[in-house]
């Protein structure tokens, strides 16, 4: 499949789950499902940098939560809408990603990941010290009652993430089928003999932590406006962190739709076990299953199917 | 941070991390602490990947 026809088909779903959804009148599902959505975004956004350049990332509550307090800033300054939040909010992260991308100059595997782990609690010390986004209390934020043409303003979020997600889906399957997404796992299976074959490791490197944050922050920019109360604890949750390396190791990393798999499977669960049992659960959930899916699928979901498949045609 | 397999980096890492975090919480409150710990877990990282004592 073409890419062009891929991005033709990602915004085809998209405007047709959009479609269905307008027959949905419970504004519940809404709720949940921007919460599964926006898992999707950061899901995939995670497996650009983790599964297809094999960085792990530990820092997703950092770009997200940066994310989240530019749209507080702006929204603070001068209320713009959602759409120039995202942008903003995703630059920024995205610059994150970029100074990240040069700690991948030095350190590789589990010291890569203390440092992203290290980075977002820097951030968050900063975030809970700054007294203009609400500091340790938190800060408010009244959304309009009303979005344009939509109608009820949780609709209109659910439809910027649903779009989101369309975007990075498509953007990590784009990946995939370029010179970007092999140059990338070749930095993956071995970086060494990679940059000794002439691959520039680093700009692809920098390229690839860059979009990966960005996605995240862009993920997180409309946060905010649907909790309406953002306090830098749950802004930055490291369950945000936990939750999307979960959902692309049970999906499987190897392509764009493990992470998607994983999002929605994942997602889904936590909101049922939100609603019938309770939200502490979640958190148990996603470690039962990810020691579960290391032990029986090291490939996730998409990775059993496909050995599945193999069988049957042996 | 002081450099792994290192006894006298790990006694200078340690001793001056508990200080500098001590002291800022002292000084500039205890909400700043874990930026500072971890900003030189992270500096450290940057510059020094062996660690201060480290090869």
């Amino acid at each position: 499949m073409r890419t062009r026809t891929f991005w033709l088909l990602t915004a085809l779903t998209v405007a047709v789950v959009f479609g269905l959804s307008r027959l949905v009148t419970n504004d519940y599902f809404f709720f949940a499902s921007y919460l599964v959505l926006q898992y999707i975004v950061l899901a995939t956004a995670w497996n650009i940098l983790g599964g297809y350049t094999g960085y792990l990332n530990f820092g997703t509550a950092g770009f997200f939560a940066l994310g989240a307090y530019s749209a507080v800033v702006l929204h603070k300054l001068f209320e713009p809408p959602i759409v120039v939040s995202i942008v903003v909010g995703g630059a920024l992260a995205g610059l994150l990603g970029l100074g990240m991308g040069y700690l991948t100059l030095r350190l590789r595997g589990v010291f890569f990941a203390i440092s992203t782990l290290a980075l977002a609690v820097v951030l968050q010390t900063f975030v809970t010290n700054w007294d203009f986004v609400g500091g340790s209390r938190g800060v408010y934020i009244i959304r309009p009652a009303q979005a344009p043409l939509i109608g009820s303003y949780i609709q209109y979020l659910f439809l910027v993430m649903l779009i989101l997600a369309g975007i990075s889906i498509a953007i990590a399957r784009t990946i995939e089928h370029s010179t970007l997404g092999l140059g990338l796992a070749t930095v993956r299976d071995d970086e060494q003999s990679a940059e000794a074959s002439g691959v520039p490791t680093l700009r692809l490197k920098l390229i690839s932590t860059t979009l990966s944050g960005a996605l995240m922050g862009m993920a997180g920019a409309p946060l905010p406006y649907y909790v309406t109360y953002l306090d830098p604890d749950s802004g930055f949750n490291l369950a945000f962190a936990v939750n999307s390396i979960a959902m692309p190791l049970i999906g499987g990393t190897e392509n764009w739709i493990g992470p998607l798999v994983g999002a929605i499977f994942l997602g889904t669960i936590q909101q049922v076990a939100t609603v019938t049992i309770s939200s502490a659960l979640n958190l148990l959930i996603v470690g039962v299953l990810m020691v579960g899916f290391v032990v029986v699928a090291p490939n996730g979901i998409v990775g059993l199917f496909r050995s599945f498949r193999r069988r049957r045609a042996a | 941070m002081g450099g792994m397999g290192s006894f006298p980096g790990m006694l200078i890492a340690a001793l001056t991390l508990g200080v500098v975090e001590s002291l800022t919480s002292t000084f500039y409150g205890p909400s700043w602490s874990p930026a500072v710990a971890f900003g030189f877990l992270l500096l450290t990282l940057g510059f020094r990947p062996t660690g201060i004592m480290g090869r």
